[in-house]
């Protein structure tokens, strides 16, 4: 388990190296930028926050406090995608431990994420435009459970170095030698399962992400502003260019006649 | 260059010698250093992530069975900090851990893959052993000394990389040879003083031994930070040779553990892991072959299986497994398929396989006509051979037979293509009759 929250880690840290050719902050697929796998409805499963404190000889990761800071993930994320007129929900873990059968579907839906973002850090970005990172059925069954167009990921990893570890790592060459931030957000649609759209702010933009001190001094307003440089060319939500699911019922009267003649 | 991997081998020769120079369990009071005190809030943080991330497995037969062969075989708590608790993990890997609190976790996955209530005491012995001899507290203080011991050679020679610890990382990924080798030790003594049958502790290393997908190497040389699953098997079985026999319960183990043994085999198969479904699977359909379900499993594990070919687990060298392991990493499960089937082996094993699976969902109907899954899974099939007839026709009778299933929409997905897909052939073919 913690295995996997730290391969998760090393994932989501390659994941920002490997954006630092990027220009771009959305990566997406030509149809998500055309509008026809774009999302009207969301759901975002809990916000992941990773909070890793690194000191001269130990690293720590700060699981209550990472919590707090999901819970502000959660709310910029939201706030970020109804200014741009999509219907968007975010899970808390209370809405996911109530329904058993949901808390299956984001299980398997989160373990299946993790496989295909530990395989998309080799490739960033350009890859996602050609479908090559698919989640399968686990992810179809939880947006059909949902009753939502996409399922949405969000993660912020906070990494803060101690002055003694900064100290350190400047005289040997090994670890950070300071604070840094960073913030991704992944659709997933519930027809195709693809990722059709990442989010992760380009080099460029880094300049503006805080370190540790700040983001702590107002959180809330900090990974607000953050959101919104990682979320800067979210399209407007196009509710013409998604077509209309047909009934149920009429597709299997299609089949059976078919099947008949 | 030399001269930097010589100085890059000394400092790793002196790391690995600071790394196993370190002292022994302790079973008697361990009072908190300052920065110890962060281990246990650390244990506490990590319970209630579980909680929050939904991970602990809640049934209450198998947690009350897992708590209670637990607590028969903790010892008192020797501090204030320690209170042995005992949690199921909602995690297919078969693994057990103990944090320094007395927080024992053992996942969905291990469970599954024991026999009887002996195997589950002896992993408990075991795990119970590295909180009583405060071995998360020893490798700590250990830890922090290798480590800045390394960052001195490093800093020295600018070599052998940087050394990235947590305080409960050895609890979760396994302690120090020694202090696991006295865990084993320990819970020989504990199993033995119990009703349990002591016989199930070298049986669990067989357990944990089995590599199905060839993707574990197997770490042979002396500084590997456990010693090798058949030398511990082979130690503890000499140690408790000529043990009365004692108690298994393995019908009311097998009872409890049923749906979480079915739970795992459904997790390997979407994991990607079809080999292990497959052994795990074919194993309960052995013992149950009338459960419908259980067959319709081994068929989901064969079609999960796809072009992979079988193959000896002994014959694999280190360099496949490592190598394997690598591919599931870089590739896609699409691109794996793909590169399997531009080789006939591949193409034949592709057949193979979908063919037993088929003829498992047959069986399943045999058993059970109004089995839905089993006709899901035939649909499976009959799309991957491209046979959109057959696969239509099965997806229907699936959807007819479970309206409330909660996949329906995924089925109906792929009968909206499947039609598109009949239409054309509709099509095709009353041109062809009109030439």
């Amino acid at each position: 388990m913690l295995q996997r929250l730290l391969t998760n880690a090393c994932a989501f840290a390659l994941l920002g190296g490997g954006a630092i050719t990027a220009q771009a902050a959305m990566h997406a697929t030509p149809e998500f930028e055309e509008g026809a796998t774009r999302p009207r409805t969301i759901a975002f499963l809990p916000p992941q926050a990773m909070l890793i404190k690194q000191k001269i000889v130990q690293q720590e990761n700060q699981l209550e406090e990472s919590g707090e800071l999901a819970n502000y993930l959660g709310a910029s994320v939201v706030a970020a995608f109804k200014a741009q007129g999509y219907e968007v929900r975010v899970l808390t873990p209370n809405d996911v431990g109530a329904d058993p059968e949901l808390q299956e579907l984001v299980l398997d839906a989160s373990r299946r994420y993790t496989e295909i973002l530990t395989q998309m850090r080799t490739r960033l970005p350009r890859q996602i435009g050609k479908r090559r990172y698919e989640a399968g059925d686990e992810m179809r069954l939880l947006a059909s459970k949902l009753g939502v167009d996409a399922v949405g990921f969000a993660e912020i990893q906070i990494f803060a170095a101690a002055a003694g570890a900064s100290a350190v790592s400047i005289l040997t060459g090994f670890g950070s030698a300071g604070s840094s931030t960073l913030i991704s957000v992944s659709l997933i649609d519930g027809a195709t399962a693809n990722i059709e759209a990442f989010f992760v702010p380009p080099v460029m933009r880094r300049g503006s992400i805080a370190g540790y001190d700040a983001i702590m001094a107002d959180p809330a307003a900090r990974i607000g502003e953050l959101t919104e440089a990682t979320l800067r060319d979210l399209p407007k939500a196009d509710a013409a260019a998604r077509a209309a699911a047909e009934s149920d019922e009429d597709v299997l009267s299609d089949v059976e006649d078919l099947l008949e003649n | 260059m030399n001269r930097t991997l010589l100085r890059q081998f000394a400092a790793a020769a002196l790391f690995c010698a600071a790394a196993v120079a370190h002292g022994d369990g302790v079973y008697e009071p361990v009072p908190l250093k300052d920065d110890e005190q962060r281990l246990i809030d650390e244990s506490r943080e990590l319970h209630g992530y579980f909680e929050r991330q939904s991970l602990l497995y809640n049934e209450p037969r198998v947690v009350e069975l897992v708590a209670s062969v637990g607590r028969s075989l903790a010892p008192p708590p020797t501090d204030g900090y320690i209170d042995y608790r005992f949690f199921v993990l909602r995690d297919p890997s078969p693994n057990a851990f103990a944090l320094p609190n007395g927080d024992i976790y053992i996942h969905t996955g291990m469970l599954a893959r024991l026999s009887d209530t002996a195997q589950l005491a002896a992993i408990l012995a075991h795990e119970v052993n590295h909180v009583a001899g405060h071995h998360g507290i020893v490798q700590f203080r250990s830890t922090n000394r290798k480590i800045v011991a390394s960052m001195v050679l490093t800093g020295v020679f600018g070599g052998i990389g940087s050394v990235i610890s947590t305080g409960l990382a050895a609890s979760m990924y396994g302690f120090s040879r020694e202090l696991e080798q006295e865990a084993d030790d320990q819970a020989v003594a504990l199993l033995l003083a119990s009703p349990y049958e002591s016989q199930a502790l070298p049986e669990i290393y067989g357990v944990l031994a089995r590599d199905y997908e060839g993707i574990t190497p197997r770490m042979a040389t002396i500084w590997s930070t456990h010693p090798q699953l058949e030398a511990r098997a082979q130690r503890t079985r000499e140690q408790v040779a000529g043990a009365p026999s004692g108690r298994r319960d393995t019908a009311e183990f097998d009872a409890i553990v049923f749906p979480i043994r079915t739970m795992t085999i459904r997790d390997y198969i979407q994991d990607d892991y079809p080999r292990t479904a497959m052994a795990l699977a074919e194993n309960l359909a052995a013992r149950y072959p009338e459960h419908p379900e259980l067959v319709q499993l081994t068929g989901d594990a064969w079609a999960a299986m796809g072009a992979l070919t079988q193959f000896d687990e002994e014959e694999l060298s280190n360099r496949e497994r490592a190598r394997n392991a690598n591919r599931r990493v870089m590739r896609t499960r699409q691109e794996r398929e793909a590169q399997l089937l531009k080789t006939p082996e591949g193409q034949a094993a592709l057949r193979e396989n979908l063919g037993r699976a088929r003829a498992a969902y047959e069986r399943a109907l045999a058993i059970d006509a109004d089995f839905a899954p089993a006709y899901r899974g035939l649909g499976e099939v009959a799309e991957r051979l491209d046979e959109p007839r057959a696969a239509a026709a099965a997806y229907v009778e699936y959807v007819r037979k479970a309206p409330d299933a909660a996949d329906r929409a995924v089925i109906v997905q792929r009968l909206r293509t499947l039609r598109d897909q009949l239409r054309t052939e509709e099509t095709s073919d009353a041109a062809t009759t009109s030439n």
